[in-house]
């Protein structure tokens, strides 16, 4: 089974003042073994959205597939453990929910949940940190000694360890440096590539999208406004001009030159593509 | 009198590894000054040092020429407003009303004239409808948005932002650099922003970059911006229009004005006239 919205609403705080449709009426179909994008202003409900696949949010009403699992609106969802197991879910800021003495325990945290022993937990922790880049080094350090983007590192291993089918990560590069950023990316397409994970990113990042992902949904006040393959998202059609995002640097270029009269290459992948393009112009002609 | 001046400032958290090394610099009145570096170069230290929030072990801190001591940190603080990275830390009220008002109330602002303020800076940061909300019910980015207006309401001669708008969708990032700028020219604002995002290090006035505690670089966001190579070793990353550029010049077309894309669009077209 794949992962499907079906009418799915969802009110925060229900009967009270503060009572806010946060969902609207979600239908979504998301592809298995894709890296998909969702992006839209704040508010539009994404973190909202995401929550709900491992069924931290229960539907207001409507109905999630998850995989082998079905979540349905104002039904007891019996054994979610098992449903945590296969979908993990990294948080906005996970670094501050880090909290055992030293790193490999604090990774170990995880599968030990899963009822596996003290070593497989170790083994499986000890896989996960070395996946984002942390060597034996670190494991007896405190996670709170250590700098707010190898804290993000450790947390996304925490997740990692209990290797879950379907990735969900929350604004995860947002406030890493350029090159923890670019890393921390490369190490989501290397676990869909290699590790065929299913992988979910919330993001504000469309150089991120533009260059990493391979579909991206659009949210806006609770809706989906658009679901559409990356390629076709920036390169086809209209929707990516209305949705009122800043584009990708690249785009930004490739539009400024073209409506100075440039007659630039129509699908330009990088920086080096856009020379070439620029070049002929100038050479030509 | 420089509102933030910094002499051979040391720190550490465990007494044994410097996280802050012999950091020297100057901001200069009225500057719009951004501080980039890696992550773990101690750019938040450096924050947190300059409101008091954290002890330094060696050097000076100067804010309007008064040295930071806590005799003097009361008044230094009411001078300062700064906005951290994440929101969750810096909720006080129940609403969001009642948060923006917690500052102004702190500084002594009229009950008549408050009402005014909080729904005018809520208007600026797009959070009016969202006024009787509990803020712990928003979204990250939300938060964020009404801790920027609890500050901005305040008018702080000198405002600190570590990482700011991180988490803000890039039209939201637009809207709050937009009136940070206005606050910034109105009210002859100092700012201090520590962030990643290059677009608005080339926009400021004054950069200075970080790397393993130290500061290795201070200058103009063309100057310290237009070398490729050696902001890579600084684990950075150069604006598009430098890589650019760089791809250019090996293809034998040398472009001038690399570190602002319209510049650089202008200049291309000239070339594309020319031929």
């Amino acid at each position: 089974m794949p992962i499907a919205f079906e009418q799915v609403n969802y009110i925060y705080a229900p009967k009270t003042p503060f009572e806010y449709e946060a969902l609207k009426r979600i239908d979504l179909a998301i592809e298995l073994n894709k890296i998909t994008a969702i992006i839209g202003p704040t508010g539009s409900g994404k973190s909202t959205l995401v929550q709900h696949l491992n069924a931290l949010l229960l539907p207001s009403s409507g109905t999630i597939y998850v995989l082998d699992r079905e979540i349905v609106a104002n039904q007891k969802n019996k054994d979610l453990k098992s449903l945590r197991k296969k979908v993990g879910l990294v948080f906005q800021f996970p670094e501050y929910q880090l909290f055992e003495e030293t790193i490999i325990k604090d990774v170990m945290f995880g599968p030990l949940n899963f009822k596996v022993t003290d070593e497989e937990a170790r083994q499986k922790a000890m896989k996960a940190l070395a996946m984002v880049g942390l060597d034996p080094s670190y494991y007896e350090r405190s996670p709170l000694d250590i700098s707010g983007g190898q804290k993000r590192r450790v947390a996304i291993a925490g997740i990692l360890a209990i290797d879950p089918d379907v990735l969900v990560l929350d604004e995860p590069t947002a406030g890493l440096d350029p090159q923890g950023a670019k890393s921390m990316m490369e190490l989501f397409v290397e676990l869909n590539r290699t590790h065929h994970k299913t992988i979910l990113i919330v993001t504000h990042d469309m150089d991120h999208v533009l260059n990493y992902c391979d579909n991206v949904v659009v949210m806006k006040k609770g809706e989906i406004l658009t679901h559409q393959q990356v390629n076709d998202f920036f390169f086809k059609g209209e929707d990516v001009l209305d949705i009122e995002m800043a584009l990708p640097q690249r785009l930004k270029f490739t539009e400024a030159l073209r409506a100075k009269g440039f007659k630039l290459t129509d699908k330009i992948r990088n920086v080096q593509e856009l020379a070439l393009s620029i070049k002929k112009e100038i050479s030509h002609e | 009198m420089n509102p933030i001046e910094i002499k051979n400032l040391n720190f550490s958290y465990d007494q044994t590894q410097d996280v802050v090394k012999d950091v020297s610099f100057v901001v200069k009145k009225g500057s719009y000054t951004t501080l980039i570096g890696h992550n773990g170069s101690g750019k938040s230290t450096i924050a947190k040092l300059i409101i008091g929030l954290l002890e330094k072990e060696k050097g000076s801190i100067l804010i309007d020429g008064e040295e930071l001591s806590l005799e003097s940190i009361e008044g230094i603080r009411r001078k300062i407003g700064i906005v951290f990275q994440n929101p969750d830390n810096q909720f006080i009220g129940a609403t969001v009303r009642d948060d923006i008002a917690f500052g102004l109330e702190n500084h002594q602002v009229e009950p008549s004239e408050m009402d005014v303020i909080i729904e005018n800076y809520a208007r600026e940061v797009g959070m009016s409808e969202y006024l009787d909300h509990e803020p712990t019910r928003l979204s990250g980015g939300q938060k964020q948005r009404v801790a920027i207006a609890g500050i901005l309401s305040m008018k702080p001669d000198i405002l600190i932002l570590d990482e700011a708008t991180s988490m803000l969708d890039p039209e939201g990032k637009e809207d709050i650099n937009k009136l940070v700028k206005q606050l910034h020219k109105e009210n002859n604002m100092t700012i201090l922003s520590i962030t990643h995002d290059v677009e608005e290090v080339l926009k400021s006035d004054h950069v200075i970059v970080m790397y393993e505690g130290r500061i290795v670089k201070d200058g103009t966001p063309s100057e310290v911006m237009k070398n490729e190579e050696e902001l890579i070793r600084l684990k950075l990353a150069a604006p598009y229009s430098v890589r650019l550029a760089n791809e250019l010049k090996k293809l034998g077309i040398p472009v001038k004005q690399a570190w602002d894309m319209e510049g650089m669009v202008d200049e291309l077209c000239q070339l594309l006239l020319n031929k």
